[in-house]
């Protein structure tokens, strides 16, 4: 089994375990949801779920046995590392769920335009904040142009859209 | 069939008419390769909101544009995959699972010249294939029931197994991951939920294209901040002091692979000409074959131009095969097919045979459009791919905010749901974690894509049968196709255990 960490250092496999652990929650879940439905509705849970719930096993089986021999442990570096980009990556996540919440209050093309600008800016360390601002604009005017007027698609308005609205 | 004047003629002309046709065919191309490379558009629905002016076209211009667009469209998909890892459309989600890694050495210019190339090849023979063939084609639909099309799924699914060799656990989690997330939504029978969460938008399954654009380009975005650009130095150099030589040299090299373009093409056709199948299926399915059939498939993965000719050889060969159930029989085989049905019959145009007798020029004009218009895209989009090439050279401070805005706006544009958008951050998350712990997302996808697919053809034939297992051994296609997917997978351990035997016998002699 390919390792996540160099191979001098103890191996890291508290991260690995993530996916099967979610696997594992997401099958239980998917299996309550089916129990007193019929055959057809049941068919993947068994034939797909029972595969999968085995394989968890063997996986935590093979972590627990790795962790015990001391070949392992719990930690997450191969999730989390390089710690240094970790504060910038995880900013750049709040941003995108910030995007997503906002949205629906600022409109489409503003929220994109903040999104946009904020985050080159997060990425650059403030650096360029002209050209992060250009190119921010420019982004939101085409996604503008492009999805809201040609394509007509149903975005979150706001001040922007209502004021292109009044105009056309 | 009774067909008039069908000889090479008649085919000369059809040929040099729709190459008069090129005021239509190249502003469609365009059009074609932008809304292919845009998530969430894709062909379809262009012709939807271009419906209208596709109506008051003369019938001959109308088709000529749709094929046109559609053919670009294909094209267009595998842009943003190869060099951003963004697939347009899930036909081109195998497309960069080595045509990014030929990216990251350096060698952008050459996988889209591969690509162009292999598309192009690919979709001219497979038209040329369904001109001289179609009425045999054409009942290749009537034998692929649920049965056969669980087997051609498995062909789709066995992926996850070529990929699980490489760490055999974690990838059958990461598969069988994805196929339980496939399986969200209303059950086909009786329409139970199962595991929704309770989400009404997830009644209808999990949507494709949030689920392709978080696993692949979103969790890319989070990865690819890690360095200034998504390139290496070497590879930036290698990109930045490139001539044209990367662009012939992507050419030539499809060129002498010019049997593995020829076989995976006809994947593609063949799964095309049935209804229901698609570009995604075809497109995993002449992947895994291609690896399993490969001397070197241990390279497949890693920037491999075997690996890059045979999903976009295959999605292609889709195109043409598309077309036949359409004009042959009168049965739209997708959704794009089932607009140009709803164009003919608003003009008056019969499908089936009858448009062969009472109008054969209209009829294998389409097919000729379509040979027209692969050959344009080879002369217009081919000289484009070193400049395209040079997106990559963007800081990844621009890049992934662009990457990360595009492709949920892309994740809202199919059913305008705020929740696809959500959805397509969580599987950005998904895919960000399985990336960084040694998770493969190609097998999340595969399962996700193929595994509502074929539970649903799996339902069907156990019904027929009563519940039994036995009607997934009914018929003999069936179980040649059996034969052939045991095959496809014992074959390369075969040739592999051979292959050490030989080496332990030669080193032996060495010693």
């Amino acid at each position: 089994m390919a390792s996540t960490q160099n191979s001098g250092e103890k191996r890291q496999i508290g991260g690995e375990l993530i996916i099967p652990v979610l696997a594992l929650i997401f099958t239980l879940y998917y299996i309550s949801t089916v129990i007193d439905s019929p055959w057809s509705a049941q068919l993947n849970a068994f034939l797909i779920g029972s595969v999968l719930i085995v394989l968890v096993l063997a996986f935590i089986a093979y972590a627990a046995r790795e962790v015990l021999m001391g070949r392992a442990s719990l930690g997450m570096s191969g999730l989390l590392a390089p710690y240094h980009i970790l504060p910038r990556r995880l900013g750049f996540m709040a941003l995108t769920v910030g995007y997503l919440v906002v949205m629906p209050w600022l409109g489409f093309t503003l929220t994109t335009f903040v999104f946009m600008f904020a985050s080159m800016l997060l990425l650059g360390d403030g650096r360029r904040p002209l050209v992060c601002f250009v190119a921010a604009v420019a982004m939101a005017a085409i996604a503008l142009g492009v999805f809201v007027i040609l394509f007509e698609k149903r975005f979150p308005k706001g001040v922007i859209e209502h004021l292109v609205q009044v105009l056309s | 069939m009774d067909i008039v004047h069908i000889n090479a003629e008649f085919f000369l002309e059809l040929f040099l008419h729709s190459l008069s046709l090129w005021w239509v065919i190249i502003p469609s191309i365009f059009l074609g390769l932008i809304v292919g490379a845009i998530p969430g558009f894709s062909a379809a629905n262009t012709i939807i909101i271009l419906l209208p002016f596709t109506l008051v076209m003369d019938v001959e211009v109308g088709l000529v544009f749709m094929v046109a667009l559609y053919c670009a469209s294909r094209m267009g998909a595998g842009i943003p995959a190869i060099l951003v890892n963004i697939p347009g459309t899930a036909g081109a989600a195998a497309t960069p699972l080595d045509g990014y890694p030929m990216v990251k050495k350096g060698l952008g210019q050459q996988a889209l010249a591969i690509s162009f190339t292999a598309s192009t090849l690919g979709g001219l023979l497979t038209t040329v294939i369904a001109l001289v063939s179609m009425p045999i084609l054409a009942r290749v639909g009537f034998h692929m029931h649920s049965a056969e099309m669980v087997v051609v799924m498995l062909f789709g699914i066995s992926l996850i197994a070529t990929i699980a060799a490489k760490d055999t656990l974690k990838g059958l989690i990461a598969g069988f991951f994805g196929l339980m997330i496939g399986s969200i939504g209303a059950d086909h029978v009786y329409a139970t939920p199962r595991g929704t969460m309770d989400f009404l938008e997830l009644y209808d399954g999990i949507p494709l294209i949030p689920a392709l654009v978080g696993l692949f380009a979103i969790s890319e975005a989070f990865l690819v901040i890690e360095g200034e650009s998504i390139l290496s130095k070497h590879a930036q150099d290698n990109l930045v002091t490139g001539s044209w030589q990367q662009t012939f040299q992507g050419v030539r090299m499809t060129f002498r692979k010019w049997w593995h373009v020829t076989w995976t093409s006809l994947i593609g056709l063949v799964i095309g000409v049935t209804p229901g199948a698609g570009a995604a299926i075809a497109a995993f399915v002449a992947y895994q074959q291609s690896r399993a059939f490969s001397k070197t498939p241990e390279l497949y993965g890693t920037g491999h131009p075997e690996g890059l000719i045979a999903p976009e050889a295959a999605n292609n060969g889709v195109t043409a095969g598309t077309l036949i159930p359409l004009l042959v029989l009168g049965i739209p085989g997708g959704a794009t097919a089932a607009i140009m049905l709803v164009v003919m019959q608003y003009q008056g145009v019969n499908t089936g045979p009858r448009l062969f007798m009472e109008q054969p020029e209209l009829g294998y004009g389409i097919f000729m459009a379509m040979f027209t218009t692969y050959l344009l895209m080879a002369l217009t989009i081919l000289p484009m791919s070193r400049y395209m090439s040079r997106v990559t050279l963007v800081s990844t401070t621009y890049m992934s905010p662009l990457i990360i805005g595009f492709t949920l706006v892309g994740s809202f544009v199919p059913r305008e749901y705020m929740f696809d958008m959500y959805l397509a951050f969580a599987f950005g998350i998904l895919g960000y974690i399985a990336r960084k712990t040694g998770y493969h997302v190609a097998a999340i996808l595969i399962g996700v894509i193929l595994g509502p697919l074929m539970e649903r053809y799996m339902l069907v034939a156990l019904q027929k049968a009563d519940g039994s297992f036995t009607a997934l051994f009914s018929t003999p296609l069936t179980n040649i196709l059996w034969g052939a997917l045991v095959l496809s997978l014992l074959l390369p351990l075969f040739v592999k255990h051979r292959q050490r035997r030989r080496e332990s016998v030669f080193a032996e002699g060495e010693g």
